[in-house]
């Protein structure tokens, strides 16, 4: 799964990227090292709440492009996860989705049996009135286990 | 008030072409209207140094500025902060003039005149948007500020569709700061039938939902 990841590297202005399993939960990333495990789980609940929000207002949304100062986010949904992309704006936004077609063809054959990066409880898809308060970037950090904990053979230990 | 940089003066003599290559070779961007005389005037538009839109009345591209070219006399006005509509002339600036002088043989040959039509207003952002909204391609459409005032809307329920967005917008910004990204400034939703395109200013967010035929380059441009 990490090959796949870093063959999207391959696409120039592409900064990393990572896969949420359906729940959420980090299964794999190629990202710089500034960006912790500990945003994934906050990132994933919000994700799966945009696909909720959405499913209100219009048929079952597939991918999303969010355009910020200087970077750009895609996210793709499978059936199996969500492949989320950060780039520079200078991407070539076709060849983009061109490697991410072959890329998310590849990972939902292997996210099903791909144990989490970060054994949480997984994120139930919470309902719209749940999400409406939206916990602050800072609360990410509470999400991660505490200091002296080891994540050992699937599971984290003291 | 400050007073504007640069010489100021009149020149005589110098031909439109001549007006183009300076325009181009500075790489502005703005817009440059030519009057012709008895009534007649149109509209260059320059973007980082190429021509990239013209109109003579209801003539646009590059057979307006080929019109415009024919004059044989007449003045030119900078409009500063003056976007075009629609970006119609694709061609660079050296084989626009090659070409203009190949067409003006042309036309000097078969002395046929295409006729001139007045120069309509230029579009304001509201006609734009309202342009933009009834468009067939638009089936849903809402304009809201920050605040929560809905401003304009199209469809059944525009209200909920702002809701819809106005929360969505909370969670991605979240998401961007966790990526380090600020300024969310658009959104692309993609669905197997329809697609969404949500531009997010400090003045107000306007959401589109479109068929999926719809091409979101041209609309943000538009409304940009």
């Amino acid at each position: 799964m990490q090959q796949v990841l870093t063959a999207l590297k391959d696409i120039p202005g592409v900064v990393g990227s990572f896969v949420l399993n359906d729940k959420g939960v980090l299964v794999s990333r190629e990202m710089p090292a500034i960006y912790p495990d500990n945003i994934y789980p906050e990132m994933g609940r919000r994700l799966i709440g945009v696909y909720e929000a959405i499913a209100l207002q219009m048929a079952s949304l597939g991918d999303f492009l969010l355009k910020f100062d200087g970077h750009w986010f895609l996210c793709r949904r499978t059936t199996q996860c969500f492949l989320g992309i950060l780039t520079t704006e200078s991407v070539n936004y076709p060849a983009l989705k061109m490697a991410t077609n072959v890329a998310l063809k590849q990972l939902d054959a292997q996210v099903s049996s791909m144990t989490p990066i970060l054994a949480e409880k997984a994120v139930e898809p919470a309902s719209v009135e749940e999400m409406a308060v939206v916990p602050e970037p800072e609360a990410a950090a509470t999400a991660a286990p505490s200091k002296g904990k080891r994540f050992w053979r699937g599971s984290w230990i003291d | 008030m400050l007073a504007h940089k640069g010489f100021e003066g009149v020149i005589q003599g110098a031909t439109l072409a001549d007006l183009i290559q300076m325009e181009c070779l500075a790489l502005t961007t703005r817009a440059v209207r030519v009057d012709g005389g008895a009534s007649t005037s149109g509209r260059l538009f320059f973007t980082g140094g190429q021509v990239v839109h013209a109109e003579v009345g209801e003539v646009k591209g590059e057979l307006a500025l080929f019109e415009m070219l024919r004059w044989p006399t007449g003045s030119f006005t900078i409009e500063e902060g003056v976007r075009p509509i629609d970006e119609t002339i694709e061609r660079d600036w050296h084989n626009l003039l090659l070409e203009a002088a190949h067409h003006a043989d042309e036309i000097a040959h078969s002395a046929t005149l295409s006729p001139v039509v007045p120069l309509p207003a230029p579009k304001t952002p509201a006609d734009v948007m309202n342009e933009t909204f009834n468009d067939p391609e638009i089936l849903q459409a809402a304009r809201f500020t920050e605040d929560g005032t809905l401003l304009a809307g199209k469809g059944a329920d525009p209200e909920s569709l702002q809701c819809t967005f106005a929360y969505i917008i909370q969670l991605l910004r979240h998401v961007g700061t966790s990526l380090g990204a600020e300024n969310l400034k658009e959104i692309n939703l993609i669905a197997p039938e329809q697609k969404a395109l949500c531009l997010v200013s400090e003045e107000s967010t306007t959401v589109l939902i479109t068929t999926a035929k719809a091409n979101f380059t041209t609309i943000a441009k538009k409304l940009a």
